[in-house]
């Protein structure tokens, strides 16, 4: 690339950043923007092996490169980083993962039981070294040779580079931003409910130790709040605010427990935490985008006290319009599904994009997206992605 | 034995007091086992019935299938096996390339609560063995679940596999799960759809009554 087209997509990216953060401001734009939520589909997309892309980052790089020169999307969820298994395979360790030509798994499994999980509070590293680990990795964790170990650390060093190469590359080559700093509160925002049900417990033992262990939940979420959430917090408060020219949002979070929990148990486990931290930033005047997984539409009225601007709820499964209505303060992200993306016609998915266009975002307040990540090869038709990418690239409202 | 208080545990998800009323027919020997467990069965109805209206979600769904399975293992020895599953058989199960199965958890709890025997396949279950076991059992009931968008395939796959041995005019098929909308349920060519355990029991009853 020359100096004149870095600089045209130093501009782009520009221009993209400012749509994203327009809309989600609620302020009215020329145009909507789009931020696919493309994942592993864009490797059968681009005729790729989904077994070799995942263990070779030349053919992950060929996919999302393939992906972008078709595609003109004004953001992309994911550059080829996830699902990426060079360390675990440098490792030497089978079983966690498995993945066929056409589809990819984790054998995912809880990390404590009820009666462990304030020994894991307690110590995490340590913890997680002595039990979760072993249990993770299977019988063979502690006969690990230095030789496996070197390659190991070699392999998450060139994963290391490599997420940093793709960022470079859509930023700089494709004017496509990131979503948001990776560590917005200077740490992965993660809630005490949302350990316990994606990694400490599980939902099934989650859901069962609601009820009958709801006071040990309710110190270890408290506890966990001090430890994780409060620092946080306490740095969002410190921090210099809006982060205008440099990503679409200024945190992102991702919500799943809200599919498990009762209303009284959101009040309780959730809400406290994610109040506090939802109102800090609504104080700096940042944006966050939440990745509502499931459907958060019946709790959708409790995120409508915080100001325009302030929430973009990314929705997975609910229905932007009623959404629109229960949380007319929150942006949305969303309104594509992989039903109409994989069936419908390009006729209808121009149609239904219009009709988001016109319906959501005349005013401000949304961008495209899809709800569920593209994963499968069915999981949307390419002609049918083509054509709405095309349409609303070039659609003035 | 009291029939009320037996609803009202179950219903309120009280489960050290429902059991104690299992442990109680127990010691009296069996007596109004039968009742009990249709008190259970109530209960449950008015958990399905709650979950509807907003007050229990889906985790006091999988607890409620816990403490029933829970009450029936105490009372089992003294069932005689009448009447409990007046529906008859059906088959559940996690297609194909999908390995999720608390939905499919619930849901069984939830038919076997409405009058069903189910026969649970598991997860990651291929259409040969779904249309085989239906075969064999002389099964007409179908309940299809998955969560990832590539369950979508497999179910059709599956109800494709009941018109290749010549018995899709012979069972009824309901797909269930987070992909499914009414549109996915005409495209795999299923009979029936439902993202609620409590529509799952209320067709599969009406296509076995």
């Amino acid at each position: 690339m020359d100096k004149q087209q870095k600089q045209a997509m130093e501009a782009l990216k520009a221009e993209r950043i400012k749509l994203f953060r327009d809309q989600a401001a609620f302020r009215p734009t020329e145009r909507v923007p789009h931020f696919c939520n493309a994942v592993t589909w864009k490797v059968f997309d681009a005729g790729d092996s989904l077994p070799e892309a995942l263990t070779d980052f030349k053919v992950m790089e060929h996919s999302v490169r393939h992906f972008l020169d078709n595609y003109p999307v004004d953001g992309l969820m994911d550059t080829g980083i996830r699902n990426q298994f060079n360390v675990m395979e440098a490792f030497g360790s089978e079983g966690y993962y498995y993945y066929t030509d056409e589809a990819v798994g984790i054998k995912d499994h809880a990390l404590c039981t009820i009666d462990t999980l304030m020994d894991y509070l307690e110590d995490e590293e340590r913890y997680t070294w002595e039990r979760v680990l072993p249990e993770k990795f299977g019988d063979e964790w502690n006969q690990k040779t230095l030789d496996q170990w070197k390659t190991a650390f070699k392999e998450y060093l060139k994963y290391t580079y490599f997420i940093i190469h793709m960022g470079s590359v859509s930023g700089k080559e494709y004017g496509v931003p990131s979503l948001a700093p990776n560590n917005p509160a200077k740490g992965a925002i993660q809630f005490g409910i949302e350990e316990l049900e994606s990694n400490l417990l599980g939902i099934k033992e989650l859901s069962i130790s609601l009820r009958r262990h709801k006071a040990l939940l309710k110190e270890f979420c408290d506890k966990w709040d001090e430890k994780h959430i409060d620092p946080m917090i306490e740095k969002v408060y410190l921090s210099d605010g809006p982060q205008d020219d440099k990503y679409c949002f200024d945190a992102s979070m991702i919500l799943l427990s809200h599919n498990i929990l009762n209303p009284k148990q959101f009040d309780m486990f959730l809400w406290p935490s994610l109040k506090r931290m939802l109102d800090a930033y609504a104080w700096k005047g940042e944006s966050v985008r939440i990745f509502a997984e499931g459907s958060i539409l019946r709790y959708a009225e409790k995120f409508n006290r915080y100001p325009k601007g302030t929430i973009t709820f990314h929705l997975e499964q609910d229905d932007p319009f009623e959404f629109r209505e229960a949380a007319p303060n929150c942006a949305i992200m969303g309104g594509l599904d992989t039903e109409m993306l994989a069936n419908a016609t390009v006729e209808e998915c121009i149609a239904h994009t219009k009709k988001l266009c016109d319906e959501l975002g005349r005013q401000g307040g949304f961008i495209l997206s899809e709800g569920k990540m593209l994963s499968y090869k069915n999981d949307a038709k390419a002609d049918n992605l083509k054509a709405i990418c095309d349409f609303v690239t070039n659609y003035k409202l | 034995m009291d029939k009320q208080a037996i609803i009202d545990a179950m219903a309120d998800l009280e489960e050290d007091e429902l059991y104690d009323y299992m442990n109680e027919i127990m010691d009296n020997d069996g007596e109004g086992v039968q009742e009990a467990l249709e008190a259970c069965q109530e209960g449950m109805k008015i958990v399905g019935d709650r979950f509807e209206e907003g007050e229990y979600f889906v985790g006091d769904l999988i607890y409620a299938g816990e403490i029933l399975t829970e009450a029936t293992n105490i009372i089992k020895p003294a069932l005689t096996g009448d009447g409990q599953e007046k529906y008859g058989k059906m088959i559940l199960c996690t297609v194909k390339n999908d390995l999720h199965d608390i939905g499919k958890n619930i849901v069984r709890a939830m038919l076997e609560a409405g009058g069903f025997e189910v026969m649970d396949l598991g997860i990651d279950v291929d259409p040969q063995t779904i249309v085989d076991t239906a075969k064999n059992e002389g099964i007409k009931i179908i309940a299809l679940s998955g969560v990832l968008t590539l369950a979508v395939d497999s179910m059709k796959d599956t109800i494709e596999a009941f018109k290749a041995a010549g018995m899709r005019d012979d069972v009824k098929i309901i797909v269930g799960g987070a992909p499914v909308t009414e549109t996915v349920c005409a495209s795999v060519g299923a009979d029936e759809w439902a993202l609620s355990p409590q529509k799952t029991v209320s067709v599969c009853q009406a296509w076995a009554s």
